[in-house]
């Protein structure tokens, strides 16, 4: 058996990492580089490049670059979510025959597992020529909100990938999970992960080993990219006021100043003032070439991104609002993705909850390094080890709908995981021969406000006056957070299996028959 | 013996005991225990329960038999910790029930919408203005009415499934209602 490594497989980056010698360490590439861009880039003659080379590759054919394949990975066609992320992608997004997206590159249609799965190959390669040893297992980590859906095909990209995936686990309980948080007393923990494209916040009860994701908000269209995007308006409006020369519909000089922008904020999380020269932003009328010189200092900057920071804490505010906590209770802050360097970040989250946020493990690898102690965890085979128990809860209530439209809940949200529950409904109509049952995910009363899981149309009943045919339906939610439904005609014993299939968008067919080590990738 | 032959050999011997053990036993606590004793039990148990822990053993029949074990904790749990379920749990064990059932909270609740109306399950006119009355009928309870009703209107329908699936139940409800009626003491005083 191969080794087992702990993957976060981010909206813009991945990383991977492994416990070696009992320390966890990050795979880094042949290249030196500890993290990979989420990037799948499809070549002439079925050609793929994934991470940096597709990064590159980005630049002159964004049409046949996918990106934040995560996004949509799960997500039904028509979302409000899929719509928004059509109109700023490079790459058509289409409807799957299971009611999924799915993304057009030329003339081939790919399911969002493919996508990620390749990936997810790209980190297994890495981490093989890192150790000189085959990998065949895998923790991987997503958002805390990851309904089953997203979940499930998470779990499928893995399988394509030719990864067995040991556990999946969420973003923020890894993090806790590499600072060591699972000994001691009970603690409230709010991990604070602002990335390349997408801010989370979770509010976790940890008690010993016991994880509780409290409350998770977020905001996935605010990240590292909207600082640049600031900075970078922020440049076009002094140049074009300093040269009165207008850029705002010149796209070259406008990518000019947004990659100074990105520079200038990377500086200034070192420094305290960085200087920005362009020299040759735009030619005028002459054919001269007209620059930019200014110097922005660190309150600059903080001026500038001050509405995106403040943005965050509304979040948080929502995150503490639901977790019925002030900012003042929360014993620890672990600071996550790359926009935690950010000097300003770190000082406004300071004064935000009164305390020193932890940023010691780079918050760009704490994730993936979590992950792989879990993974570690889970594959040594010492029965005598101390080792610590990780124990997950369902991060969101799992019910069926119910006359009225009501959505009744079976097992409640923050229920440790695997578990089980039944109920036994009573038919409500007379002589109704069959039941339809329709499985919900979230916290509303309504079922139309939550997420729809799977419909199943459980049928022959025996016609009968309303309330005579009892069915017993029964959930079950596996280690992963995944559920599946059992439903029972107490009346005939009829037994039915309620796979939710195609949850994901693929059903487990489609998972064997993409499997690169069929297709001889 | 070795710990991982004991440990086999504890699981397989829980896991057959299962089915005679209320939530109090599986999170070994005393049914008399105070309100924050479950807890701390709860956590106790999964340190040493959790699936995880003889996942390591790297056996499917030990992985099986410890996620049946678990969740049984996880149900005792969900159980124990709330004071209405524990007062309504304590309420069936004390009838000998070593699980809380779900049943009674139900009984108001429906699973989904409306299904096919059987009313439109004839095909031809008379034979709707026979299964119209045996619907009737079953409505008010008069299961040989009913019977009768279907009679004719499958004399016009003869294969349709739906009357047909209706006749035997109708038939066997008639049944029960005859002997009922001889059982009944007070319908001797007619």
């Amino acid at each position: 058996m191969g080794a087992a490594i702990g993957i976060d497989l981010g909206t813009s980056n991945s990383c991977v990492a492994v416990v070696k010698d009992g320390q966890p360490v990050v795979l880094a590439d042949a290249q030196g580089k500890n993290t990979q861009p989420s990037m799948v880039a499809f070549g002439h003659g079925g050609k793929v490049v994934v991470g940096h080379r597709a990064r590159r590759n980005q630049i002159y054919a964004p049409q046949s670059t996918v990106a934040s394949a995560k996004r949509l990975i799960g997500r039904r066609f028509g979302s409000e979510t899929v719509a928004r992320i059509q109109k700023n992608s490079g790459y058509d997004i289409v409807k799957g025959p299971n009611g999924d997206a799915r993304v057009r590159v030329g003339d081939q249609v790919f399911a969002l597992p493919e996508i990620s799965a390749h990936v997810l190959r790209h980190m297994k390669e890495i981490a093989e020529a890192a150790l000189g040893e085959e990998v065949d297992q895998a923790v991987i980590t997503v958002p805390a909100y990851f309904n089953d859906h997203q979940r499930q095909a998470t779990k499928d990209a893995a399988t394509i990938a030719g990864l067995q995936c040991l556990r999946i686990i969420n973003e923020p309980t890894s993090a806790a999970l590499a600072y060591g948080f699972n000994k001691g007393r009970r603690q409230h923990i709010v991990v604070y992960d602002l990335g390349g494209g997408t801010f989370d916040v979770s509010v976790l009860r940890i008690d010993d080993d016991i994880f509780e994701v409290v409350s998770t908000a977020g905001d996935t269209f605010l990240g590292g990219d909207d600082f640049d995007y600031a900075v970078a308006e922020h440049l076009v409006q002094t140049f074009e006021e300093d040269t009165g020369i207008h850029i705002q519909e010149n796209r070259s000089a406008k990518m000019k100043l947004r990659s100074a922008a990105e520079r200038a904020k990377i500086a200034l999380s070192g420094s305290d003032m960085v200087d920005i020269e362009v020299p040759d932003v735009v030619r005028n009328e002459a054919g001269v070439p007209v620059g930019l010189s200014l110097s922005m200092t660190r309150s600059d900057y903080a001026a500038i991104v001050h509405p995106l920071v403040q943005k965050t804490f509304l979040t948080c505010d929502d995150a503490l609002g639901q977790a019925k906590m002030s900012a003042r209770q929360i014993d620890h802050v672990l600071m996550v993705g790359g926009m935690s360097r950010s000097p300003v970040v770190r000082d406004a989250v300071m004064r935000y909850f009164g305390k020193e946020p932890y940023t010691g493990i780079n918050p760009d690898e704490v994730v993936a390094i979590g992950a792989a102690i879990q993974a570690f965890n889970l594959t040594s085979d010492d029965p005598d080890a101390g080792m610590s128990v990780l124990v997950d809860v369902t991060p969101q209530s799992l019910g069926i709908k119910t006359a009225g439209g009501f959505c009744e809940t079976l097992i409640p949200r923050n229920s440790p995981i695997p578990t089980d529950s039944s109920k036994v409904f009573h038919t409500a109509q007379d002589y109704q021969t069959e039941v339809r049952v329709s499985v919900y995910q979230g916290e509303s009363r309504m079922a139309a406000d939550n997420e729809l899981l799977g419909q199943f149309v459980l049928d022959k009943l025996r016609p009968a006056r309303r309330g005579e045919v009892r069915v017993r339906i029964a959930f079950e939610i596996d280690a992963d957070g995944l559920v599946a439904v059992i439903a029972e005609d107490l009346d005939s014993g009829n037994e039915r299996d309620l796979r939710i299939e195609a949850s994901s968008g693929l059903t487990q067919d489609e998972v064997e028959d993409m499997r690169f080590d069929q297709l001889g990738f | 013996m070795d710990t991982r032959t004991r440990q086999k050999v504890e699981l397989e011997t829980l896991h057959g005991l299962l089915d005679e053990l209320s939530y109090y036993q599986i999170l070994l606590l005393d049914p008399e225990c105070g309100p924050d004793e479950v807890e701390p039990a709860f956590r106790r148990e999964s340190r040493s329960r959790h699936p995880d822990r003889v996942g390591r053993l790297g056996d499917r029949s030990a992985t099986r038999q410890a996620t049946a074990i678990y969740k049984l904790i996880n149900e005792a749990y969900r159980v124990l910790r709330d004071p209405d379920k524990r007062r309504a749990y304590d309420h069936e064990l004390s009838r000998g029930l070593l699980r809380l059932s779900e049943d009674g909270a139900a009984d108001a609740k429906s699973a989904g919408q409306a299904a096919a109306d059987p009313a439109a399950a004839a095909r031809t006119e008379k034979g709707a203005k026979y299964w119209r009355l045996a619907l009737q009928n079953w409505r008010d309870e008069d299961y040989s009415g009913c019977v009768m009703n279907i009679q004719f209107a499958l004399s016009f329908e003869k294969d349709n499934e739906v009357f047909q699936q209706y006749l035997a139940d109708a038939k066997e409800k008639a049944k029960d209602q005859k002997s009922q009626k001889n059982q009944n003491p007070y319908k001797l005083r007619f």
